[in-house]
């Protein structure tokens, strides 16, 4: 009797477990098993943008306007500023960002390679979830590239490999214009919600990317294009308030100036880069004036000093106050303004309409060898706007043609560019694309710009990690 | 697959079990009497028809039972002073007839059994004996005191006599937990054993320990050891008050903890509950009443320092005063923040245990409240618990063992975590300017950045954190573990035992509205269970009298199953609803939930072997499948072999004072799960993004992890050590000598970050400790009124990482103060150094800041590159001891009893991150009172402190903030007095822990640990301070 009854005992415990319990089941999604139909290819194309909100709401755009003419950093950006260099410290204030743009890239490479096995998607539903990562990846290529010269290209084709070598500039730029033609054939014209590439996204940064590598034929036909399209359009304004209704948080997709914004968002973390949001901490906001990472200009820069004081845009943009204690006063930025909440729900303006119709009024000069009048108008529309002026009727305070050679106007240009897209993150490319950053600088710090800082170096964790990339393989003067 | 094993098993259980019975009718002669009672014992219960049936060649010796008149034995059992012995089990050997002895010692049984009766004798603290009644009927029985070394020692699935041990393991009994109050039993286990390091690093209530046995041995993975609590593996020892526990074995060599496999790397801590004993039921009561305080104050400026040293700040920045000489005088003393913050506070902790049972069922019944108030506002910690352990006896040949645990625990904290200037709460009360007022005129704390003009939004008043800011966790316990026992034959026991373990957190934080006009609240919620199945076979067997043999082999499961489930908000609507509404919120936060299983299956086997008592071997072998592992990486094999020589019987038989010596020698391999559940899965990550105006939208894509095949961390020790006792096991000394090498080390890989990925874990990498630890005990004095004990351990470990991927450095401990005023990583893990090594700058010197004051420090650039950058770093500092020890002294005179244990560490520094704060003069910080004596000037160009000025530090980490951390410690003082009458006793005690620390550390106390992880040890960084405190203490037995 006990024999059986050890013996039944023995046997039940030894049932108790089992190998197959030792295969993982998690609730989780694995990465072979995913990227098979409509729902999960969103989900997937969805996860190639948070990498750019990333870099741009990290310290990208304060890096960028820091290194300018108009814009000074404090505290350890203050050294970017000063062009005394980006690598000081244990780390580059200009890592972060590569990792960010290289995640995007990831993303995307992951839905090109994936997407096109997908079982449950039509071709023509392949066709665009492919054109869409291919113009996010495009983008982020655009920046590094600008960023840090040639830079390992990660295609979907070598995506595995760990230890890739920089590729050339030129190898970069053609992977570029490839996807977004790619991107710019097969995206829709209207997005299913704004902030997706579209068919316009993807000609505007294609113009950009031609009007950098100096084809500005190309970029004149290609902004063209997008003027002619009829799909965009400005913002009337009356009154310096008026901005709001192209910048303030309730603007977002409901302008026809849009043509691809990053999006933000009141929710979680997705804030604005709070150094750039005029809030006042009195009202609730956490930011105090003068807060360090904030970026400030000075009254007596020569880019303030010619921004005349009757223009709408710059009592829009600007405020005056005063930094305590040490009473110094300076220029913040007020471009977006979110007086209601301490975290910022305004998009980021990547492409914006009066970026293309100031680069179609550059490259069309630039094409023709003189300032067009067909540019002029461009210029003109935008200029009236900064005055409260219609900005489809001649108005008093139009430049005119008879006023300005091809450098006159190129100058002007410039000029303009800077006060329409202040705090938009595009001086620092528009002063390397047309080669004035050193004369900029030395005009309005008096600094004499070394040629290494028209480059950010290498990231540290890709020259140590990276075995194609050594130490000697970096920009010059890192 | 597994049917064939079973049958296999199955089969050869019976050939041994016929085997054992054909060889014991054989050679019966060879054995004495007893023995062959011991043999016949299983059969006593089968009736006679049955056994002729099955054994018809036992016959002769078979007793059987029949109906003969009852008889009645009488008896009294004494010590071997004569003096009689009260609760004494008394048991009739083959039966169910037991006694247990009154108060003068006394016994009787009414046996009705036609046979030779055999009487099994046994008390706690006296050698078991066996007695032949013969024809008696009255008996006086002594019992002896147990010999030192033949005490029980539990090791894994199983236990040895102490004398047996072949491995390295030490022993903290309940008589050692007695006397320390602590909140937490393992810090018992602080300065008690050679080779434990128990470090409290936080004053927090109910703040876990940072315990190390014999080093760290992983850079990634967990250094804690395994807990086995009455037999259940968990990481959680944190459930059970001193009261609750009989022992605690540590287990350190190989030898020992391979039968744990793959958990066993770090060491195993087996912890064993309180069971009943045969006898009068006895109540105990303990209880204990505490006064906690800070144990040290930072020595800060005050209100007139502060003010002056401002205007000195002005001046060196070339700005005006911003302080007259009157405002100066009116400010007075000013706000001192640590008064405010801290408090005095109580603690108590009672225990009421029920215990007794007869000759088959021995039973205890716990219960205990644990109330500690933390010296911060809102912080406590408040456990109360119910224990239960039953045994009982079947029948001859069926134990059951019932054991189970219930917690309950309530903690309140406050911001622990380091974070600069208000940042964190420490921060906070040290940097708090002493001009400013704690409270506004409506009685709430007062918001610095919006009622002074000055400060930065970074600066924090310390009372926003203890009035405004609430947080809290409660864990509800249940560890239940049942076990089956069955001796099949003699010799032969099958153990089936079966245990859970359930934990069900709750975590509640709040932000008022007045904080930061928001107002926010998160819930989250987990509960884990942890199932294990167990069946072990275990085989004693003594051939010829020399051979002794004990075999285990056995198969266990255990899964680990964690269920989570968090929300949050922000803007909450109103404070009332605390964080129990989230929906009153203006924004609620997305809920998460998550799953995460593990499952471990093994089979594991043992056998200890002795010759004659002189010569022992163990060999032990554990095969672990962990779910956690790649295809075909699953499965480990940990095999383990130690000899151990008794000299003393060998050679020293007629040394006299030599009453013991030992020398044993062990290998072995174990494991480290350093990895978390589907680590080694490509899975994808589910998050959000944003289109259009506001539209959420999910993403999915990988991590930034890329993951890898993945295999165990395993770590081969080799140890040598020597057991000597002299003078009748007055002398004690036990050294070891030990050597471990971890391989397959987790590392995390760096990869390029153009790949989308930052690293990959990887299988890579090495490390070796490698130590001597020695421990003495004494019986200095023993009389009749004096008794002196004193022990005493100190253990020396070398760390060193013997193989990174690449060779390359893991630079870590990145701590970032606000960017411009100091950003570095201050470790650097390099081949061939110690785990943990502090890389800095070495100073160059103050420099004039903008406006002359010698305010900037300056970094050596020591490879002349132009720039300081981590190339120009150098070793500035060792968190690894050089030594720990740990000694006590134990005094009785006649009822009074004086004990006190000393703790240290020696050779050990501490990166001092909290003093950062001190230099953050352009946040307006308050700082240290000698700093405005210790500036650098022109005559004085060395000194301590830079001058202040308003501009940014740009500090970097260097010796400035490495310190030494060498200390001793008063732990624990006790003096207590007995009264005992009769079975009843009572003992009354006053103590003191942790007052009186010999330190030069400068702040709050050398036992820190901020980071909580191996690779960035001995960081000081804001963390909750430690506490002293005096108990009064009572402890009753009735």
């Amino acid at each position: 009797m006990k024999k059986y009854i050890i013996y039944l005992i023995f046997i039940l415990t030894s049932a108790t477990s089992c190998k197959d319990d030792l295969i993982e089941k998690p609730y989780l999604i694995a990465q072979e098993n995913f990227y098979n139909n409509k729902v999960e290819a969103e989900a997937a194309i969805a996860a190639v943008y948070p990498g750019l909100r990333s870099a741009f709401s990290a310290v990208y755009l304060l890096t960028t306007e820091s290194s300018t003419d108009i814009f000074r950093a404090r505290d350890n950006w203050g050294q970017i500023s000063l062009f005394e260099g980006l690598e000081g410290g244990n780390r580059s204030p200009t890592e972060g960002f590569w990792a960010n743009f290289y995640t995007t890239i990831r993303n995307a490479n992951i839905m090109i390679e994936a997407i096109p096995k997908a079982v449950a998607l039509t071709d023509t539903e392949k066709t665009f979830y492919v054109a869409e990562a291919r113009f996010l990846r495009a983008l982020a290529y655009f920046h590094l590239v600008r960023c840090y010269g040639g830079v390992p290209l990660r295609t979907e084709l070598n995506r595995a490999e760990i230890n890739l070598q920089r590729s050339s500039v030129d190898e970069v730029y053609q992977l570029i214009i490839d996807d977004l033609i790619f991107a710019e054939n097969n995206l829709p014209a209207v997005p299913s919600i704004s902030g997706r590439g579209t068919k316009w996204a993807a000609a505007a940064v294609l113009a950009d990317v031609y009007f950098t590598r100096h084809d500005n034929l190309s970029a004149r036909n290609k902004s063209r294009e997008i003027i002619q399209s009829m799909n965009f359009d400005l913002v009337e304004v009356r009154d310096s308030m008026d901005f709001k209704n192209i910048f303030g948080k309730d603007a977002s997709g409901n302008t026809k100036e849009e043509i691809f914004y990053i999006k933000y968002s009141q929710q979680g973390v997705w804030g604005w880069p709070r150094y750039l949001v005029a809030t006042n901490a009195a009202n609730g906001g956490s930011l105090r004036d003068g807060g360090y990472w904030i970026p400030t200009g000075r009254l007596w820069l020569p880019f303030y000093q010619n921004w005349d004081d009757n223009e709408l845009r710059k009592a829009w943009n600007t405020r005056i106050y005063t930094v305590q204690p040490s009473d110094s006063i300076q220029v913040e930025c007020s471009k977006y303004r979110d007086p209601e909440f301490s975290d910022g729900r305004m998009d980021y303006p990547l492409y914006r309409y009066t970026d293309i119709l100031l680069l179609f009024a550059e490259a069309d000069c630039l094409v023709e060898d003189m300032p067009t009048a067909e540019g002029m108008e461009a210029l003109n529309r935008i200029r009236r706007r900064a005055y409260g002026y219609n900005t489809k009727a001649v108005s008093p305070v139009d430049f005119s043609l008879v006023d300005y050679n091809k450098d006159q106007f190129l100058e002007l240009l410039l000029s303009e560019r800077g006060k329409e897209t202040y705090a938009e993150g595009k001086r620092w490319f528009d002063l390397l694309r047309t080669g004035k950053l050193k004369e900029k600088v030395k005009e309005a710090y008096g600094i004499d710009v070394k040629d290494k800082h028209l480059l950010w170096p290498i990231p540290n964790a890709e020259i140590n990690f990276n075995e194609a990339i050594s130490a000697s393989d970096n920009n010059p003067g890192y | 697959m597994r049917l064939t094993t079973i049958l296999l098993l199955l089969f050869t259980l019976r050939v041994s079990a016929n085997d054992y019975m054909g060889n014991n009718a054989r050679t019966e002669k060879n054995f004495p009497l007893i023995d062959i009672f011991k043999s016949i014992n299983h059969n006593d219960f089968f009736p006679a028809k049955e056994i002729t049936y099955f054994k018809p060649q036992l016959a002769p010796l078979t007793v059987v039972a029949s109906e003969t008149p009852p008889k009645e034995i009488r008896g009294i059992v004494t010590n071997k002073d004569g003096e009689p012995l009260q609760n004494v089990s008394v048991l009739v050997v083959g039966t169910q007839i037991g006694a247990v002895t009154d108060a003068n010692g006394r016994f009787s049984l009414s046996v009705s059994l036609d046979r030779n009766i055999v009487l099994e004798v046994s008390s706690v603290g006296f050698e078991t004996k066996r007695i032949n009644l013969g024809k008696q009927t009255e008996i006086n029985i002594t019992l002896d005191d147990v010999v030192a070394g033949m005490e029980e020692i539990v090791i894994g699935y199983g236990t040895v006599r102490k004398k047996d041990l072949t491995g390295s393991v030490a022993q903290v009994k309940a008589a050692d937990l007695k006397a320390f109050a602590a909140a937490n039993p393992l810090l018992t286990l602080s300065g008690r054993a050679a080779g434990v390091q128990v470090k409290q690093v936080s004053g927090q209530p109910g703040a876990e320990l940072f315990i190390r046995i014999r080093g760290s041995n992983s850079i990634r993975g967990s250094n804690d050891p395994l807990y086995v609590i009455d037999g259940i593996p968990t990481d959680n020892p944190y459930v059970l008050n001193n009261g609750d526990i009989e022992s605690m074995e540590i287990l350190k060599d190989a030898s020992s903890t391979a039968i744990y496999g793959s958990r066993g790397a770090n060491g195993v801590v087996i912890i064993t509950t309180k069971g009943g004993v045969a006898g009068r039921t006895k109540i105990d009561l303990e209880s204990r009443y505490t006064g906690q305080q800070l144990r040290k104050k930072i020595d800060l400026m005050d209100a007139q320092e502060y003010t002056s040293f401002y205007n000195q700040l002005a001046a060196n920045s070339a700005m005006a005063p911003f302080y007259t000489d009157e405002m100066i005088k009116g400010y007075g003393k000013g706000t001192d923040w640590q008064d405010l913050v801290f408090r005095k506070a109580p603690m108590q902790d009672h225990t009421l245990t029920i215990s007794g049972g007869n000759a088959k069922t021995r039973f205890s019944l716990a219960g205990s409240l644990f109330d500690q108030r933390g010296i911060i506002e809102n912080s406590s910690f408040k456990r109360y618990s119910a224990r239960m352990n039953f045994r009982h006896e079947v029948n001859n040949w069926m134990d059951v063992e019932f054991s189970s645990i219930a917690s309950r625990s309530d903690q309140s904290l406050q911001s622990s975590a380091g974070a600069r200037l208000g940042g964190s709460l420490i921060a906070a009360t040290i940097t708090a300017p002493p001009i400013f007022e704690p409270y506004d005129s409506t009685g709430s704390p007062t918001i610095f950045s919006q009622t002074y003009p000055f400060p930065s939004s970074a600066m924090g008043n310390p009372l926003l954190y203890t009035k405004l800011t609430q947080g809290g966790s409660v864990k509800n316990d249940v560890n239940t573990t049942g076990k089956l026992s069955f001796k099949i034959i003699e010799g032969l026991r099958l153990n089936v035992q079966g245990g859970y373990i359930t934990r069900d957190i709750r975590n509640d934080s709040y932000q008022s509205i007045e904080y930061n006009r928001r107002g926010n609240a998160s819930v989250s919620t987990s509960n884990y269970t942890s199932t294990l199945s167990e069946n072990t076979l275990e085989y004693r067997r003594v051939f010829n009298r020399k051979h002794s043999l004990n075999v285990l082999a056995g198969q266990t499961y255990q899964n680990f199953i964690t269920k989570g489930l968090s929300g949050s908000a922000t803007d909450m609507l109103s404070d009332i609803t605390n964080s129990y509404n989230l929906a009153s919120s203006r924004t609620p936060g997305i809920p998460a939930s998550s799953y995460n299983k593990s499952v471990l299956l093994s089979y594991l086997g043992r056998i200890n072997y002795s010759y004659n008592d002189m010569v022992l071997l163990t060999g032990s072998l554990r095969a672990d499948g962990a779910s956690k592992y790649s295809a075909g990486e699953k499965w480990g094999y940990f095999p383990s072999f130690a000899v151990a020589l008794k000299i003393k019987e060998m050679v020293l038989e007629n040394v006299d004072a030599v009453s013991d010596l030992k020398l044993r020698g062990s290998w072995g391999k174990t494991g480290s799960q350093a990895i978390n559940a589907y680590a080694t899965m490509n899975l994808l990550q589910a998050g959000a993004t944003i289109f259009g105006s506001d539209t959420r939208t999910v993403t999915l894509a990988p991590g930034n992890s890329l993951p890898f095949q993945l295999k165990w961390e395993s770590t081969a020790q080799l140890d040598f050590g020597i057991d000597a006792s002299f003078l009748e096991g007055r002398y004690r000394f036990v050294a070891d000598f030990y050597r471990k090498v971890t391989t397959n080390l987790l590392s995390i890989v760096s990869l390029p970050t153009s790949t989308g990925y930052a690293s990959s874990l990887q299988n890579i990498g090495a490390m070796e400790n490698k130590g001597v630890e020695f421990s003495i005990e004494a019986n200095l004095i023993k009389n009749r009124a004096v008794n002196w004990n004193v022990s005493g351990n100190i253990s020396f470990n070398r760390n060193k990482i013997k193989e990174l991927y690449g060779g390359k450095d893991i630079i870590t401990g990145n701590f970032n103060f606000g960017g411009a005023q100091f950003i570095d990583d201050i470790v650097v893990l390099r081949q061939g150094q110690p785990l943990g090594m502090f890389y800095g700058y070495e100073e160059n010197g103050y420099v004039q800041g903008a406006h002359g004051a010698l305010s900037v420090v300056t970094y050596k650039d020591r490879n002349n590159d132009g720039i300081i950058n981590v190339e120009d770093k150098i070793k500035i500092g060792d968190p690894n001891p050089d030594f720990i020890y740990g000694f006590s002294s134990f005094l009785t005179y006649k009822a009074f009893s004086l004990s006190a244990y000393f703790q240290g560490t020696y050779g050990n520094d501490i990166a001092n991150l909290s003093a950062l704060t001190l230099y953050e003069v352009p946040y307006w910080v308050n700082t240290l009172k000698e700093m405005p004596q210790n500036l650098a000037t022109s005559n004085n160009p060395n000194a301590k402190y830079p001058q202040p000025e308003q501009r940014n530090l740009g500090l970097l980490f260097s010796k400035r903030f490495v310190e030494n951390g060498s200390y001793l410690r008063l732990q624990h003082i006790e003096l207590g007095y007995s009264l005992q009458k009769g079975p009843r006793s009572a003992y009354i005690f006053i103590g003191g822990d942790n007052l009186l620390t010999f330190t030069k550390y400068s702040w709050w106390d050398p036992e820190v640990n901020a980071t909580g992880v191996d690779i960035v040890q001995g960081v000081d960084y804001n963390t909750y301070p430690r506490t002293k405190s005096y108990t009064f203490g009572v402890r009753l037995s009735l």
